[in-house]
């Protein structure tokens, strides 16, 4: 025993270390121009669990994540992320303020009010609904975003704020996670209203976090519920008629559903019970044919299931399967609770028939078209809906000369970036460039923190300076579009950890849409042809296909 | 909208064959300008390549070569030239279409006289021919390429690939009974011996691979069901070795044209630095 405990105490120190460097690695990068008066060494588990948001959680956790955990001071005036950008991290408040606004209402703190007060101004045609729930939460609603001038990103917002004002958060405040978890672009502008001492957590972390502590996720979720959930009921279809009391009731009610890739959310011929609602990722419908699966449409955010079942008596059982194609997040709401919102809200009914009539139209015809069901396996499979911006080449005018890969090698120091290989669709090629994807896996389990949203659009860059060539970002990489090079040195005596050391130097490489010219990516520009195609969505894809075979 | 030149016949897509419409249709009114000042200079003077007009024919078709020229030099510096490498091609190819326009404007239409006068006429003609064939190749080829082959394939790799089809078939009919053994040797192992340049696939992207492949189905009735799994998979390889041989012979056409361009179109350049002097010196 006793001669046990040094060599445990020797390995402590090691794994200690070790993280340390992590933790150094991380966030040594993190903008230090940018208004960080003081970032923190990497915290035990012990000064973790002194903090509230930390304190469910057991040590051993705490200490394997502590590296993508830091505390900051920020200094009064600084911009912590701004709307539109990608951000992997999530800021708790310990201390100060921070202003939460769109850019049209930048400078106008002297109209700010906290986003949470026990006696919140009342917005413009706002109603009294659930007296609990307004005591805590202010809902702005789309009509009165309307009014309040021009309203911006509702497509993604994960706060609601019109522009022109804005909103504080203080001490024992959470932001920024909604966006970071999900893959979205950031609604606001988040800039210090004082000096701060932030928490900050990657996204790592922060999934971890949520998977372990039921509470942590309820913490989320409760914000979500405050911040978002009322604006995505209101603009849904199914209940934009339904007056805002009804909405902030129901949203008490549903159940948030986080799944994982390949996750079944509902299988064909199980009881159905509910409807969903996707409130980010997508879900495929597919349904049993012979033996193996067809595949007949995917839903993207916003798109809901569960209306057939809902409404036809007969139909007792799911008629398809639902599955999440990587991870995704969804509204689940009870029929009961739904039945009751219909008795209610009679002209609910006629939307519920209506989305009910285009899932059951559009699954008969993908039922039937085999080709449009392949389309969307192929396009499901290959990432053409989780990509941001697929580099596609028509063959039918490619001559193959590489000019699309020595331009991208001449622009990245003689590296080139992508592989002009990978899936043919019709006379479509989709190479084996970064996707820039909507949520991008890569992100997950890189020990340093070198792959990241460059905050430039859905820009993802890997930092040579600090990438070990460890390849998980390649591995977890679904579309192989992240390559291993081998730099041809080797890791000298001083590297960390220290199982680097004498090895072979990798550095992964992808992709980076050549963010920092002015110009379109290299590859584009570069093509004699003009073969070269960036797509954005699976629309765009089949649009490209469409133009390119009438040629 | 296409645009489309009727014909008596048939419609002909202009798309197809020509990239861009519009640099073609710029190029028509380039040349159509250029006719009518001919034909102006054809009213008030004399046709000739010693005049002022014929001196500024020269002048304006050397300029057009150096600019068309200039096109390799973007190519090979990628991100720095202003506008795509699209409109840089399209500007090489109707460019050099007024450069011949300007080179037998220059010559007043006549045959030239002289060896360095013939040279340049012939080398202008000659890269005009090779150009517009090396147009027409790619875009002929690649759509071969794509509509008659399952596979895609860099060019650089095809060596790597080849072999490794070839191993896999090998230990395959190695470790086969005597009759797999047999048939690969007489029926397919010259296939897998290395990649190929074979004509037949401008004219058939199969390369005839069916009936080369005819025997297999009467020796099938013979073997056991893992042999004929063995030879399954040995067809399959042979099949893609001959879509490698493909991607082989037809990318090779994709690269190769330039050498009866490229090398011209530097000695004429030269030969053109020539002339200048020459009329300079005299």
């Amino acid at each position: 025993m006793a001669a046990g405990q040094p060599g445990r105490q020797i390995m402590a120190e090691k794994t200690l270390f070790r993280l340390s460097v992590q933790h150094q690695d991380r966030w040594s990068t993190f903008d230090a121009d940018s208004g960080i008066v003081s970032l923190s060494e990497k915290l035990s588990a012990e000064q973790l669990r002194r903090y509230e948001i930390f304190k469910d959680y057991r040590e051993p956790f705490l200490e394997r994540i502590s590296p993508d955990v830091t505390v900051a001071s920020w200094k009064k005036g600084s911009v912590l992320f701004e709307e539109g950008s990608y951000i992997d991290l999530a800021f708790f408040v310990l201390e100060g303020e921070v202003e939460l606004s769109l850019k049209a209402g930048q400078g106008q703190a002297e109209a700010s009010r906290p986003i949470l007060e026990t006696q919140p101004t009342k917005p413009v045609g706002w109603q009294e609904a659930d007296t609990a729930a307004a005591e805590k939460t202010v809902y702005f609603t789309k009509t009165q975003f309307q009014k309040s001038n021009q309203i911006a990103f509702l497509s993604s917002l994960d706060i609601d704020l019109p522009p022109g004002d804005v909103m504080r958060l203080g001490k024992g405040e959470f932001f920024g996670e909604i966006g970071a978890l999900n893959g979205w672009p950031q609604s606001v502008t988040a800039q210090t209203a004082s000096d701060c001492l932030l928490i900050q957590i990657r996204i790592p972390a922060l999934r971890r976090m949520k998977e372990k502590s039921e509470v942590f996720k309820d913490r989320i979720d409760s914000i979500y519920r405050k911040r978002s959930l009322f604006r995505q009921l209101k603009e849904s279809p199914l209940f934009s008629s339904c007056p805002d009391t009804f909405l902030v009731g129901l949203s008490k009610k549903v159940e948030l559903v986080s799944c994982r890739p390949d996750d079944v959310v509902v299988a064909e011929g199980t009881p159905a019970d509910s409807l969903y609602l996707v409130r980010s990722g997508f879900v495929k419908i597919s349904r049993r044919l012979g033996e193996g699966q067809q595949v007949l449409s995917y839903l993207s955010k916003g798109m809901s299931f569960g209306e057939p079942e809902l409404l036809f008596e007969e139909l007792e059982d799911w008629a398809c399967s639902y599955s999440s194609v990587g991870y995704s997040e969804l509204v689940k709401f009870s029929f009961s609770d739904l039945r009751r919102v219909v008795q209610a809200h009679p002209e609910v009914e006629s939307g519920l028939w209506e989305q009910a009539a285009a899932r059951i139209k559009q699954s008969g015809g993908s039922g039937r078209d085999l080709h449009k069901s392949e389309f969307i396996q192929f396009a499901l499979e290959k990432g053409l809906v989780e990509g941001n911006s697929v580099l596609v080449i028509d063959l039918n005018d490619c001559t193959r000369c590489d000019d699309c890969v020595r331009a991208c090698a001449d622009t990245h120091g003689g590296r080139p970036r992508f592989v002009r290989e990978g899936d043919r669709y019709a006379n479509l090629l989709i190479t084996k460039a970064c996707y820039h994807c909507q949520d991008p896996v890569c992100l997950i389990g890189c020990p340093t923190g070198a792959i990241r949203r460059a905050n430039v659009g859905e820009v993802v860059e890997i930092r040579d300076d600090i990438c070990i060539g460890c390849s998980n970002c390649a591995d977890n990489c679904p579309y192989d579009a992240i390559v291993m090079h081998d730099t041809r040195s080797r890791w000298g005596d001083d590297a960390v950890p220290k199982s680097l050391r004498g090895q072979e130097r990798l550095l992964a490489s992808k992709c980076d849409l050549c963010y920092t010219s002015a110009s379109d990516p290299a590859c584009v520009r570069n093509c004699p042809q003009g073969c070269a195609h960036r797509v954005g969505s699976i629309e765009e894809f089949r649009q490209l296909l469409d133009e390119r075979q009438r040629v | 909208m296409k645009a489309r030149f009727q014909t008596a016949s048939r419609a002909v897509d202009l798309h197809r064959w020509v990239q861009s419409p519009a640099w073609l249709k710029a190029f028509l009114a380039a040349a159509a300008l250029t006719m009518a000042v001919g034909l102006i200079q054809l009213w008030t003077s004399e046709f000739r390549s010693g005049n002022n007009w014929g001196v500024a024919y020269g002048i304006t078709a050397a300029v057009l070569l150096a600019s068309v020229s200039a096109y390799s030099i973007r190519r090979r510096s990628p991100g720095r030239g202003p506008a795509s490498a699209r409109h840089w091609l399209q500007f090489h190819i109707f460019g050099g279409g007024l450069f011949l326009l300007m080179v037998l404007m220059h010559t007043a239409f006549r045959l030239p006289h002289g060896v360095l006068a013939w040279s340049l006429w012939i080398l202008s003609l000659w890269l005009a021919v090779s150009g517009i064939l090396g147009t027409l190749i790619q875009r002929w080829i690649p759509r071969l390429l794509t509509s008659g082959l399952a596979t895609e394939a860099n060019y650089d790799r095809l060596p790597d690939l080849a072999k490794a089809v070839r191993e896999e078939a090998e230990s395959l009919a190695e470790a086969g009974s005597i009759a797999v053994r047999r048939y690969f040797q007489d029926n397919l192992q010259e296939g897998f011996a290395q990649l190929r340049t074979r004509p037949i696939f401008f004219v058939d992207i199969t390369g005839g691979a069916q009936a080369q492949l005819r025997q297999s189905s009467h020796i099938r009735g013979f073997l056991e069901a893992d042999e004929q799994k063995t030879l399954d998979r040995l067809i399959e390889l042979f099949q893609a070795k001959t879509e490698l041989d493909a991607h082989h012979t037809l990318q090779k056409a994709l690269r190769w044209w330039l050498y009866g361009h490229v090398p011209f179109a530097l000695v004429l350049i030269l030969l053109v630095v020539v002339h200048v002097l020459t009329v300079l010196y005299y």
